[in-house]
């Protein structure tokens, strides 16, 4: 029978294919990063040193940069997650009213880049300001950085309080309500401590976000002049002297020590945090406020108009007005920087380029990411396992890292074919950031599709085409959907290794951003800023529609 | 269409779940695989869907080999329909659309039209008594009507062979009896060839043609029904199906003795019996007289009213224990001391 020896090719080729695709996977995403390992130990003439070792470790601005990013971090860890445990807390267990927009309204900052963020802070800061004028707060400081890390991150740490709130019993609590204790204590003695080690890992993720972040410590802090790790990184490579890519390849490499330790670290602390009991949750509220609900609501508010709202309409003024400095008023009010925006070249290419590298690169991650966790979750292949594993690797290293071990991999030309300096770049760059998401959402999808739905399409003799088409995809698209979704996202506001890999026509959404703003351009780069949040609030509106719509096959899916 | 299987082995990695199985089934035959949970039903039944690769033996259909240790053809590619233990209804399709997936995909497919399989599809749920919620979703249907809808797009492409893995072990008592008389019933109309893995033996007993025993990757015995609950081949078929007593004892020639000297004829009886000097006994062939008027006697340990029967369990002086089913209005109390006959 043909189909026999059909079946017998097939047999010989699935190996080859599995090693081929893993070779594919060393070199694409672990490749550079060793590459760079390389650059640290090595003198101009090839050879073995510790030399750049030593240039670093005894340099004294180095150590001043280390502390600056442990302070700036810690304090912006402690402050995130005292906004995060706060909101979650309010949300999860009082009977705040609308809680559904507030919700919404808290999640902002997921969707918007943080440089932008911190763009509109800068306006909102700027010192012919109300705010400046009645706060007298100085945004281009050590406060300032850790106000912006805070304000970008907080929903991060809230997500995870909430979600963990909800699970808690509430016999737990409510047998500390009759050991005698009021709710502080109780909030103190039991909800508290049950969250430890979910507070743990949130705080840990929050520390590494700092981190990576290049947004905000390169918009406050190089005006500011405080140096913090990815920022001397950066200033290092872009220094061009000598020794510039050897020191920063040190530097990274003590970065992403760190990073690493990190994330062993929260790792280990998410399977040690106690399960509180309850699978689902619980959504209904434990605390009832009476009329003191209105008066939570109104802080509420004023916390989100102040922190998710105002920001974005002085970004919108301070777009539409001539000079930079000036405060928005509506006589003077004028379309000019738009009208500048749209006519700029760098602007609608920047545009077009982030648009395109964000579809390319969600078809390219989802492709890896799809095809990989199936063969590694299905098949139970041990060679998908491992492409796993490398795969996932370059996410938690920070962005600023990956820019750098990609020019010196890609800088000389690669058999022949020089990616550097064009476009392609910035595409493997994002693949190598951001397959892991999309990864990390199959996994979640194949997890729950039952073995079974499979075979009975195998058993009714529908073919590989067939069975993806029509039971597999259709079954696992809701995360799927939301994890391309995140990486679109991801890719459009992607900014700390665009700003090493960009070239002239290449340059991205984000570096237009940073080079207007770098070169004091802040009215132009409000006014591009603002077009983008337009078009991500849409894309927002998109990408919620469609996954209200996959929830409701999902739920369809779970009863069944 | 007959299915031929040959010294069809299977392990992983250190455990052999199927050792040397050699099956035919033929045309149009209903043959059910019991056995207790682990004894390799499903593994077999994996194997002839073509989910598994075996490590040794072959599987051939209509003459032509479908799966050695070298290669094995796809499931797709074999003329097959499977009714799966948790149903395997798609959540995303409709009643009609999973009746008529197999007819759209299925290489070995009659209708070649939309309307002619619409028109088959409507056909099966009305076979099933399902045709009024064809537009349905799995999520809206109950444990049987899931049943029926799997069966139904089972059958909806007239395969070859159906396969059916415990088909009925989520449906609670009633709806299994119903099923049952059903199952059988589509069979009757429907005709094909079915192969039923369960393990619950009077599932076997009600529908099957021949019963497949399984026990530790290897057949025990295979026959009608008939002959397996009456004539055990060896000790486990005989507890497992016919729920019989062991009585330890010592054969001498046809003879069995037991106790302190009571003989009984065991004519026919087959040789692994002889083999482990044991002797099969319903506890309905048994009774229970007086002390003095058997050289098998003992104390009773327990006494269980049934409602017709009364179910004794008797500790012999010898170290046997003997379930005896004695009539319902028997006046058995525990410590009372009996002889015990064979019938």
């Amino acid at each position: 029978m043909n189909a026999i020896a059909l079946k017998a090719e097939k047999r010989l080729r699935i190996p080859f294919w599995g090693l081929a695709g893993a070779a594919a996977a060393f070199m694409i995403f672990l490749w550079p990063l060793l590459y760079l390992f390389r650059e640290a130990f090595m003198n101009p003439d090839g050879g073995f040193t510790l030399a750049n070792f030593t240039q670093v470790l005894t340099d004294p601005g180095f150590g001043k940069v280390i502390l600056n990013s442990v302070f700036i971090n810690s304090c912006a860890t402690l402050l995130t997650t005292a906004f995060g445990v706060c909101f979650a807390y309010i949300m999860a267990y009082t009977d705040l009213p609308f809680k559904k927009i507030i919700h919404t309204l808290l999640l902002l900052p997921l969707v918007i880049p943080s440089y932008i963020v911190t763009l509109a802070w800068m306006q909102m800061f700027l010192k012919s300001s109300i705010f400046y004028k009645l706060t007298h707060f100085e945004l281009y400081s050590y406060g300032g950085i850790i106000l912006m890390f805070a304000v970008c991150q907080y929903p991060m740490v809230y997500l995870l309080c909430l979600s963990h709130f909800r699970k808690i019993p509430r016999e737990l609590e409510q047998a500390a309500d009759i050991s005698g204790c009021g709710w502080w204590k109780r909030f103190w003695k039991v909800s508290l401590p049950i969250t430890k080690g979910t507070l743990a890992n949130a705080m840990l993720l929050v520390f590494l976000s700092c981190l990576d972040n290049f947004g905000i410590v390169a918009f406050i802090g190089i005006p500011a002049n405080i140096q913090v790790l990815s920022t001397d990184i950066y200033k290092t490579i872009i220094s061009v002297t000598d020794s510039s890519f050897a020191v920063s390849a040190v530097k990274a490499i003590i970065l992403s020590i760190v990073a690493v330790a990190i994330i062993l670290l929260s790792r280990k602390m998410a399977e040690n945090a106690q399960v509180a009991g309850c699978e689902k949750e619980d959504m209904s509220p434990r605390l009832f406020l009476g009329n003191w609900k209105y008066l939570l609501l109104a802080a509420v508010g004023l916390f989100i108009l102040i922190v998710n709202i105002i920001p974005f309409l002085t970004l919108a003024g301070s777009a539409m007005t001539k000079a930079k400095g000036v405060a928005f008023s509506p006589a003077t009010a004028s379309f000019a920087n738009f009208d500048k925006v749209l006519h700029n070249s760098k602007c609608l290419n920047g545009l077009k380029n982030s648009v395109l590298l964000a579809g390319g690169t969600a078809l390219i991650c989802g492709g890896i990411g799809v095809s990989v966790s199936y063969f590694a979750e299905r098949r139970h292949s041990a060679i998908a396992r491992k492409v796993q594993s490398m795969v996932t690797f370059p996410y938690s290293i920070p962005g600023i890292i990956l820019g750098l071990s990609l020019i010196l991999t890609y800088a000389r030309s690669f058999h022949g074919v020089t990616i550097y300096g064009t476009i392609w770049i910035l595409l493997l760059a994002y693949v190598i950031r951001f397959t892991s998401v999309i990864l990390r959402s199959s996994n979640t999808a194949f997890a729950q599709l039952d073995g079974s739905m499979e075979e009975a399409a195998s058993a009714c003799g529908a073919g590989n085409r067939a069975k993806w088409q029509r039971v597999i995809l259709p079954l696992t698209s809701g995360p799927i959907a939301s994890g391309l979704g995140m990486v679109i996202i991801s890719s459009l506001m992607e900014l700390t290794t665009s700003s090493l890999l960009w070239s002239g026509g290449s340059e991205t959404v984000g570096v237009v951003i940073f080079n207007f703003t770098s070169a004091g351009m802040s009215n132009l780069a409000s006014a591009y800023s603002s077009l983008i949040l337009l078009c991500l609030l849409v894309a927002a509106g998109g990408i919620k529609l469609l996954s209200m719509g996959v929830r409701r096959g999902k739920s369809r899916a779970a009863a069944g | 269409m007959s299915t031929v299987i040959e010294h069809l082995n299977m392990t992983f990695q250190d455990y052999q779940a199927l050792r040397d199985v050699n099956l035919e089934i033929r045309q149009g035959e209903f043959i059910a695989i019991l056995g207790p949970s682990g004894c390799g039903k499903t593994t077999l039944l994996r194997l002839l869907a073509g989910f598994l690769k075996p490590t040794g033996g072959t599987i051939t259909m209509d003459g032509v080999k479908i799966a050695d240790s070298q290669e094995i053809l796809e499931p797709n590619k074999r003329n097959i329909g499977m009714v799966f233990q948790s149903y395997a209804l798609w959540p995303h399709m409709t009643v009609l659309q999973q009746v008529m997936f197999p007819m759209q995909y299925s290489r070995f497919s009659k209708f070649k039209t939309d309307a002619q399989r619409q028109e088959r599809a409507r056909a099966m749920l009305r076979l099933v008594g399902m045709e009024k919620l064809e537009n349905r979703y799995p999520s809206e249907l109950s444990g049987g009507q899931k049943q029926r809808v799997a069966i139904a797009r089972a059958l909806a492409n007239e395969p070859a062979l159906l396969l059916m893995d415990e088909p009925l072990s989520n449906l609670d008592a009633a709806l299994k009896i119903e099923m049952r008389r059903e199952i059988s019933r589509l069979h009757r109309e429907v005709g094909g060839t079915v192969l039923y893995v369960t393990h619950d033996q009077a599932e076997a007993l009600g529908m099957a043609d021949r019963i497949v025993v399984m026990s530790q990757g290897e057949i025990q015995q295979i026959g009608s029904p008939k002959e397996i609950f009456a004539h055990p081949a060896n000790a486990f078929v005989a507890q497992f199906v016919g729920q019989s007593n062991l009585i330890r004892g010592k054969w001498e020639g046809d003879q069995f003795i037991c106790g302190s000297g009571q003989t009984v004829n065991g004519a026919g009886i087959p040789d692994s019996f002889h083999e482990d000097q044991l002797y099969p006994v319903k506890a309905d062939a048994v009774r229970l007289v007086a002390k003095d008027q058997s050289r098998f006697t003992g104390k009773v340990k327990e006494v269980e009213y049934q409602g017709f029967n009364t179910k004794v369990i008797m500790n012999m002086d010898d170290g046997n224990v003997v379930q005896v089913l004695a009539g319902g209005m028997a006046d058995c109390r525990e410590g009372m001391e009996y002889g015990i006959q064979f019938a």
